[in-house]
């Protein structure tokens, strides 16, 4: 029962129903003191919007500049479930490593196309070369949640495709621009399915756009340069050039010839011809390790660019703390996009602070399943 | 339109939006829409309409015209980056002011120590008595609890329900009105010698 006067502030506050509206209004008809309670209140408001209002520019022109002066649109990036999928994820796995996808890359954007299935494809893609000895791995920047661990997963599935390489080529496709065509392959190796690990899917591709991993995958070129993708990467490759572009995350390129190929992250750019490196993008740094041949490596920030030769040359650039919190918040994916939308957790709060001197992210996630903690909290360094 | 009229027209609009929005623009649903289908013009619209209420929402929590201003162009930055996310069911104000709040936090930490001395804070243009209301108002709301004041300066800057400032603020309709009487009793008690006239 709604007590009229009691309600008064409810009713200011826009927080009546419509009936309880009504009804307050034809009470207000008839109350002197809630009409004078209510005039207090408008007073108030006013008094207080007028005193605190600050001098203010209109901000539109910088916006739009910001804007314009190339902000992203890419908004995906998939968060991985640290928690290991069981059988639902294996046999989801085990269906992805039969998933061979040619990427007919469009001109202009297109929306949010899934790849064409390969077996429209009419020219032969190259052999993958056997995989080469694993660069030794970048520090993990980013620590395990502390969520419980459960049971390991069961043993890999049966390869649902022939195991050992070379793996099946899948039927080719023609284009019109061969330059624009890349394959996208799940991997297979000695009767070990790399992508049916419980942290391994693609998740997601943006035709065109943007590749985002929740797991390791393997990215097989036209052009014979092998990429493999590292867990929680988002990559593209931009129209203009050869190379991909490397927004998060961990690539490992293994390119035995041909053209000078430019691989660039937010913070540098690293030029090659034939060499193996490995190139990660996390938290505002990037990260060079040359395993073989050379590289020219071009800070973006400061225009400086540096030969680095055989020997494991580490390159850090940081950059501003803005961009390493602007790519966590605010993150979705379409659920149906989703294979399984038990792995997804979407970023709900971010908050920043300084612990010990060293900068902290605090990210408070909402699980989407029941069975997790409702709200995990994780903790990220900043920086180097 | 009359302010009386105007404030009669219904709970979604304050006065203030009424009096300044003519009543045949396309609503923000439809805008926001239009942007998530590519439409800078539509965005530019949106971004119109709601910089100013952002920015008293974040100059009152970052109590910095220069953090409130960069804070801003960082609502609007991300909002277009994640506008393919926005659920057109939901409230696009409640939406961009949730990132607005969630900005000013986050500055406002960053900034480790926020600029609370209210003193230092310019009030340009404005006349001595003027200023000094100025500053005794600033003064006030920032001795409020964090989220009184966050829900004092979402319900006085905006036209969202008790319901949605609740969202914002991480909590239910009825505690976000628990704190909205508690900040107004708190700025009652406080600015009654500066605002007799009301308080």
């Amino acid at each position: 029962m709604l007590k009229p006067c009691a309600d008064l502030e409810a009713y200011h506050h826009r927080d009546l129903d419509d009936g309880e509206r009504a009804s307050f209004d034809a009470h207000l008809s008839g109350c002197a003191s809630c009409r004078a309670g209510l005039d207090s209140l408008r007073a108030m408001d006013d008094q207080l919007r007028s005193a605190l209002s600050p001098s203010w520019d209109d901000l539109s022109g910088k916006i739009r500049a910001r804007l314009e002066a190339g902000t992203s649109r890419t908004t995906r990036i998939a968060v991985v479930n640290p928690i290991p999928r069981l059988a639902g994820l294996a046999a989801a796995a085990a269906v992805l490593v039969g998933a061979v996808y040619l990427l007919s890359r469009p001109k202009a954007p297109a929306p949010l196309d899934l790849p064409a299935p390969v077996s429209k494809a009419v020219e032969p893609a190259p052999l993958v070369p056997p995989p080469p000895p694993p660069l030794p791995q970048p520090n993990e920047e980013f620590p395990e949640p502390p969520v419980e661990k459960p049971e390991p997963p069961p043993p890999p599935p049966a390869p649902v495709v022939p195991p050992a390489p070379p793996a099946p080529v899948e039927a080719p496709r023609k284009t019109s621009s061969p330059a624009k065509t890349v394959a996208v392959r799940a991997h297979v190796e000695k009767g070990k399915v790399y992508l049916s690990t419980d942290r391994s899917m693609v998740t997601d591709v943006l035709s065109g756009q943007e590749i985002v991993t929740e797991g390791a995958a393997v990215l097989a070129q036209t052009d014979a340069t092998r990429i493999e993708v590292g867990p929680e990467s988002r990559l593209s490759y931009p129209d203009a050039r050869p190379g991909v572009h490397l927004a998060e995350g961990t690539v490992t390129i293994d390119r035995a010839g041909g053209e000078e190929t430019i691989c660039t992250t937010p913070q540098a750019e690293v030029r090659y011809e034939s060499t193996r490196l490995s190139l990660t993008s996390r938290s505002g740094t990037t990260r060079v390790l040359m395993a073989a041949g050379s590289a020219r490596f071009l800070n973006l920030a400061d225009g400086v660019a540096r030969h680095l030769g055989r020997v494991q040359v580490e390159e850090d650039v940081r950059r501003d703390l803005e961009d390493a919190i602007s790519r966590r918040v605010g993150i979705a994916v379409p659920e149906d996009r989703l294979p399984d939308r038990r792995l997804l957790h979407i970023v709900e709060e971010t908050s920043l602070f300084l612990r010990r001197g060293q900068e902290m992210l605090r990210v408070r996630w909402r699980g989407t399943s029941g069975r997790r903690p409702a709200s995990p909290t994780r903790l990220f360094p900043c920086g180097t | 339109m009359t302010r009386v009229a105007a404030l009669r027209a219904g709970p979604r609009y304050s006065s203030f939006e009424m009096l300044q929005q003519p009543p045949d623009l396309p609503d923000d649903q439809a805008l926001a829409r239009q942007a998530q289908s590519g439409s800078r013009a539509a965005f530019d619209e949106l971004v119109r309409r709601y910089q100013k209420k952002a920015y008293r929402i974040a100059f009152g929590i970052l109590r910095s015209p220069h953090d409130a201003d960069d804070a801003v162009q960082e609502v609007f930055i991300r909002a277009f980056r994640y506008l393919p996310s926005f659920d057109l069911a939901r409230s696009f104000e409640g939406w961009i002011m949730g990132i607005a709040v969630n900005q000013a936090r986050t500055l406002r930490s960053r900034r480790r120590s926020p600029s609370g001395d209210t003193a230092r804070i310019a009030a340009p243009g404005r006349p001595a008595s003027d200023s000094e209301t100025h500053l005794a108002a600033l003064q006030a709301i920032s001795a409020l609890p964090e989220k009184q004041r966050e829900a004092m300066l979402l319900c006085l800057n905006t036209d969202l329900t008790t319901q949605e400032i609740g969202e914002i603020l991480g909590c239910s309709r009825g505690a976000a009105g628990v704190h909205l009487h508690r900040a107004r009793a708190a700025l009652r008690k406080a600015l009654g010698p500066v605002l007799p006239s009301t308080l």
